[in-house]
């Protein structure tokens, strides 16, 4: 079973957000998502890592491995080029929000 | 008996075993995450095993998971790597013999041969370049995806060209060169086109 593809958009955006504050390893993305979200982002944790690996190809995202208690944590950073991708996708998103906003509450006033 | 976190991990590195050296990287992410989780469920009041069992819930199950990764294949890098390889060791062999043999034999031949070789060095080591770096600079993709269909139609020109010559003309060496730069075109193209339209399901989002 494949993530929904309507879905894929938003987590990397939130994902190239996220990471732009801070770098940081995918449990503390996945908490930060959590805690900006006031809890109604509900992902399966896991979903993070396909969407880390995707970005990190496309040269959005690098990333360094350390050990940390005796595990190895790996630690994903923005590079330029996702620094230039997260300012388009942004402005994309705003777009469509504004767009999705008018039609929704435009038609419930024409209709209402 | 496994802890549920490590009969997890278990079951998600079956999932992968197409690609080992990612299931190696996931699985130590994997257990990274999942030992921060249930540390902070055990906060929460839990027992060990019920925290592990909490934290493998909050992952999500392996299959689904190890399908979102589809497209990061191993083996197929290995093979672009093993043909690049194989190219830049024919690239050797014709500098070889333009150095030690041709100028005595047969110097007329000298400019064929060196065009060859050049030709030869460059693809393998822009498609190595690519291996290494490529999958982040698109202009070297790019680049390795146009070469490898001029590879695969010159690889496939030798071939035909040997293959249908009379045996007076008939030169083995010709015809293996074929085959291995066809061979090298034919797995790069099919990696880089797989790499771009990654790239362009990604943009497009």
């Amino acid at each position: 079973m494949k993530r929904e593809p309507m879905l894929a958009g938003p987590i990397d955006l939130m994902v190239l957000a996220v990471v732009d504050r801070r770098p940081s390893h995918g449990y503390a993305i996945l908490s930060a998502l959590r805690l900006k979200s006031g809890g109604r982002l509900d992902l399966a944790e896991g979903t993070i890592y396909p969407a880390l690996y995707r970005l990190e190809q496309a040269g959005y995202l690098a990333s360094d491995a350390r050990t940390v208690s005796g595990r190895s944590r790996r630690t994903y950073r923005l590079t330029r080029a996702g620094r230039t991708a997260l300012r388009e996708r942004r402005r994309a998103w705003r777009d469509l929000v504004a767009s999705m906003d008018a039609i929704v509450h435009g038609a419930a006033g024409d209709h209402g | 008996m496994d802890s549920p976190a490590e009969a997890y991990l278990r079951e998600l590195r079956h999932a992968l075993r197409r690609d080992p050296l990612l299931a190696r990287r996931v699985i130590e992410e994997a257990r990274d995450h999942l030992t921060l989780i249930a540390d902070e469920e055990r906060r929460h009041g839990m027992s060990q095993h019920e925290a592990e069992e909490a934290a493998v819930r909050r992952f999500g199950p392996a299959g689904p998971l190890a399908v979102q990764f589809d497209g990061f294949s191993l083996p197929l890098k290995i093979m672009v790597g093993l043909s690049a390889g194989m190219t830049l060791m024919v690239a050797l062999w014709l500098i070889t013999v333009i150095v030690a043999i041709l100028p005595a034999r047969d110097p007329a031949r000298i400019p064929l041969w060196t065009g060859l070789a050049a030709g030869f060095l460059i693809y393998s080591g822009l498609t190595l370049a690519y291996l290494i770096v490529g999958p982040k600079q698109p202009v070297l993709r790019a680049t390795v995806l146009a070469l490898s269909v001029v590879a695969i139609a010159l690889g496939a020109y030798g071939v035909v060209r040997m293959a249908t010559a009379t045996s007076g003309h008939f030169e083995g060496y010709l015809l293996l060169m074929g085959l291995i730069l066809a061979g090298h075109g034919i797995v790069a193209l099919i990696d880089t086109a797989m790499s771009a339209a990654i790239a362009r399901r990604i943009a497009a989002h």
